[in-house]
């Protein structure tokens, strides 16, 4: 029952926003922020479920941006096969960088994701026949069907559809033996592989999902905006992306969209209600504090409040 | 017939010799008890042979193939299940999933059929919730099988770790000082277990401090000290044996 | 061509030495806390920024102005603890809480500066020596700069030597890393220690930035991510726990990066360094220049 009023309220709000405005910076704000929370949905799935750690996702976000572009640009295919590959190379570079932690762990990880997205960075820089480099890549389509080009709020609706099978992926996944395995390596790596688990497998499974939906949130990106610049794939972009994990809540279904909708919109809020100097600052102040105060993150917060207006009782028995 | 023997075991930390020269063999069916004064290479014997610790020389057999250098999941998956000496459990999960958690090898379903939510998938989440609860009443936690681990009784705690090993449907269980801590109730609990996994076929090594326990129920005995064994044999015959005496009064 | 090489020695040598105390600000708090506090390198750009401020804004001297700048790095080290690792830790939060916190700050440190002082970098004044003064020695010129580096960090190393060898502060270091309650019970205030060791991070990062401003300028670079791991890189080469390896660390890799920048391409410098830092990282995690101590 609970899923369900999830399920429909997502659906609800997800259909009607665009319907509510007409502003098209409004739209592009908001599409940036599904995005945003696809990405974060992979980290709350990597670090939350999973217990590894990674400060390194731009790079995946900037694989699936830029192969995505090449493919559609470069190479003429249909944005479809482009977003696609965007999200196959991702998943490949994931499990690469899931090598360093079957023996690293915490800080000594975080340095090895750290250094990964950097090379990417610079990668994206350098290699400038396919990334354009610090002048950009330009002419990438925008998401038409036929010869009909979308609006942002039929966009809206279609990240919004793709956010909503990430979660509901994960979701399921959470609640199967994968997920229990994943918990549980969480909590104590020997203890998982005495039980029979191949606890490598877990790690390069979690960091191919994570790297996947940073991939496929970087191809969206791509196509949304039309041209590329090494600006948005810099590594403050992945502690960006981290901190929306952390202040959604990392132990959380929601976390990810709460986190990465809300990290998305506050500094904009902030930059037009009479801050514009000063909202990144605020921002980060802003996070910190979160953190620091509510360490379970928002999402279970907001979930107890939508219990509240629905009148649901917290069931006793944990779900499986 | 030994259902797993090494050859020559070493294991080494740094300049520390934790198992030198190990030769054992434990006779398939029975309950083999491994003691010795602290520090004489019982929990290492447990961590090599089980992969948690990587062996320095020398083979382990279990049925008589090389498990030496293998995975520890690899290891486990053979039927090779374990206690550890310091209860770890999965804090973050209910009593039950912490039993499932064991469960997963049994698992046919891949990542597609999970996420489609399958009927086969469905039907083998059924299974191995039912058997995962009888594991539970077995231990006598099934009242408790949706609770937190983290806070429950010692004694409770312990015997949800051994119903997480028996969820792998082991050949050989490692137990390390299982009875340790406990309650004179409790520690009545454990030997009962202990009795029936015989009965039902699993070798258990027991590695234990408390005599009376080792008297009840083991059939034959291992001496460690230094990490050489210094005596075999039933545990009338080793509480005799002067190198025995020497090693346990030496230590005081 | 041996000029060349040479210089590249000299000059290499003096920035990677300076990457180490980078690093050491990292090793300290690892020291104590066993946290990483990913806003280091913040303290770095606020050294810079705070002696350009004194010296150059305010006209107060050299003297007076790197003493202020320590102290106020001092006082916002002493504040990292009070305001961001203490109340993080009470509500239970755990590394990954301090890490985002911190990432966090590193942010808000470098959009500060930019709302402050703007974005474009300034000018360093030229009190390590300026570009053309130079020291000729067998032949070889070696900038002055250079010269300055080597003996503002031979000072400080000489006096970390003395701090962490000659006083109680480093046996407490060492006790409060192993057990923090044990060295309560010692009757080690861990509180003073844990504050000393965020003071003594804070402020040899700051003194780092102020040497790194006459090469990088007075920019936000020194408070971004690209010196911030070569930082890091350092300290994991020195094992997180080794003062003296760390600077060792930094000095190989100084000379690492200038090397590559003279017989391969200087666009491939940075990925080159951090190529080397994953590779240490995975093959041997325990560090290169961790030697066996027996005091800190």
């Amino acid at each position: 029952m609970k899923k369900l009023i999830f399920v429909v309220g997502a659906i609800l709000l997800i259909v009607l926003f665009p319907i509510f405005t007409n502003n098209s910076y409004h739209l592009y704000l908001m599409n940036r922020a599904l995005i945003h929370a696809i990405l974060a949905t992979g980290l709350v799935f990597l670090t939350g479920f999973a217990g590894q750690i990674s400060l390194g996702q731009a790079g995946f976000y900037a694989i699936g941006a830029y192969t995505s572009a090449y493919f559609t640009v470069k190479l003429g295919m249909p944005i479809t096969v482009g977003v696609i590959a965007g999200i196959v190379i991702s998943v490949v570079a994931g499990f690469l960088l899931s090598i360093p932690s079957f023996k690293l762990k915490a800080f000594f990880l975080s340095l090895v994701t750290i250094a990964f997205g950097q090379i990417v960075w610079m990668l994206v820089i350098n290699l400038t026949p396919i990334t354009g480099g610090p002048s950009g890549f330009f002419g990438i389509p925008f998401y038409s069907v036929g010869n009909n080009m979308l609006s942002f709020g039929q966009v809206f609706w279609l990240f919004g559809g793709l956010l909503f099978v990430s979660v509901f992926i994960m979701y399921r996944i959470k609640h199967s033996h994968f997920g229990r395995a994943m918990l549980a390596m969480n909590d104590d790596d020997v203890a998982t592989e005495t039980c029979g688990i191949s606890t490598k497998r877990l790690k390069m499974a979690a960091f191919g999902f994570s790297a996947g939906l940073a991939g496929l949130a970087g191809a969206l990106y791509a196509h949304l905006a039309g041209f590329l610049s090494p600006e948005p794939f810099t590594f403050f972009e992945s502690s960006n992306f981290v901190a929306m994990a952390v202040v959604g809540g990392l132990r959380h279904m929601s976390g990810g969209v709460v986190g990465g909708i809300g990290l998305t919109l506050l500094p904009e809020f902030l930059r037009f209600g009479g801050w514009e100097n000063y909202y990144l600052m605020v921002t980060s102040i802003i996070v910190i504090l979160i953190i620091i105060f509510v360490p379970m993150g928002l999402g279970p917060i907001l979930e107890s409040l939508f219990r509240k207006i629905f009148r649901l009782k917290r069931s006793n028995t944990k779900t499986l | 017939m030994d259902i797993l023997r090494t050859e020559n075991m070493t294991k080494r930390f740094g300049g520390v010799v934790a198992n030198d020269n190990l030769s054992i063999g434990i006779p398939k069916g029975q309950i083999t008890a491994l003691i010795g004064p602290n520090g004489s290479g019982k929990t290492t014997f447990i961590n090599v042979a089980t992969g948690v610790h990587p062996i320095t020389s020398g083979k382990v057999y279990f049925k008589d193939q090389d498990i030496s250098g293998m995975d520890i999941n690899k290891i486990s998956r053979l039927g090779i299940a374990r206690t550890f000496q310091k209860i770890r459990l999965f804090e973050n999960l209910s009593v039950i999933e912490n039993v499932l958690v064991a469960r997963k090898p049994f698992y046919k379903s891949g990542p597609m059929s999970v996420v489609l939510g399958t009927p086969k998938f469905r039907k083998e989440e059924k299974e191995n919730k039912e058997k995962a609860m009888e594991l539970l009443k077995l231990v006598g936690l099934e009242d408790r099988a949706y609770d937190s681990p983290t806070g429950m009784a010692y004694g409770l705690r312990r015997c949800l770790e051994i119903a997480r090993a028996l969820a792998l449907e082991p050949q050989l269980m490692f137990l390390d000082e299982p009875a340790a801590g406990m309650t004179r109730d409790e520690f009545k609990v454990i030997m009962d277990l202990m009795m029936i996994l015989k009965e039902r076929g699993i070798t258990i090594l027991l590695v234990e401090h408390t005599m009376d326990f080792i008297k009840a129920v083991a059939d034959w005995v291992y001496v460690l000290n230094f990490g050489q064994v210094i005596a075999k044999g039933k545990f009338d015959d080793i509480e005799k044996d002067p190198l025995v005496l020497k090693a346990y009064l030496g230590e005081d | 061509m041996l000029q060349d090489i040479l210089q590249n020695i000299v000059s290499g040598a003096s920035i990677g030495a300076t990457y180490g105390l980078v690093g050491l600000g990292v090793v300290f708090l690892w020291l104590t806390i066993s946290r990483i506090n990913f806003a280091n390198i913040s303290s770095a750009m606020l050294g810079a920024y705070l002696f350009y401020s004194f010296y150059t804004q305010l006209n107060l001297g050299f003297f007076i102005s790197f003493v202020l700048s320590i102290g106020v790095i001092a006082l916002y080290g002493l504040g990292l603890r009070v305001f961001i690792y203490e109340p993080i830790r009470k509500r239970g939060g755990g590394r990954l809480e301090f890490v985002v916190a911190t990432l966090m700050l590193c942010t808000f440190w470098l959009n500060l500066i930019i709302v402050v002082y703007g974005a474009l970098p300034k000018p360093f004044p030229p009190v390590f020596g300026g570009s053309n003064d130079f020291i000729s020695l067998g032949g070889i010129r070696i900038p002055s700069l250079y010269l300055n580096i080597y003996l503002v960090i031979a000072i400080l190393m000489v006096f970390i030597y003395f701090i962490l060898n000659k006083t109680l502060i480093g046996k407490s270091f060492r006790a409060a890393a192993q057990n923090r309650e044990a060295a309560a019970l010692m009757g080690i205030d861990v509180k003073v220690t844990t504050s000393l060791s965020f003071i003594m991070a804070t402020v040899v990062v700051g003194i780092a930035g102020i040497l790194l401003a006459p090469i990088y300028f007075v920019s936000l670079e020194l408070g971004g991510g690209s010196i911030g791991v070569k930082g890091f890189a350092s300290a994991v080469l020195g094992g997180l726990t080794n003062p003296y390896g760390t600077i060792l660390g930094g000095i190989s890799l100084g000379l690492l990066e200038n090397f590559s920048t003279l017989y391969i391409s200087s666009t491939y410098r940075d990925i080159i360094s951090f190529s080397v830092l994953v590779a240490v990282l995975i093959l041997k995690p325990s560090g290169i220049f961790n030697w066996k101590r027996k005091k800190i």
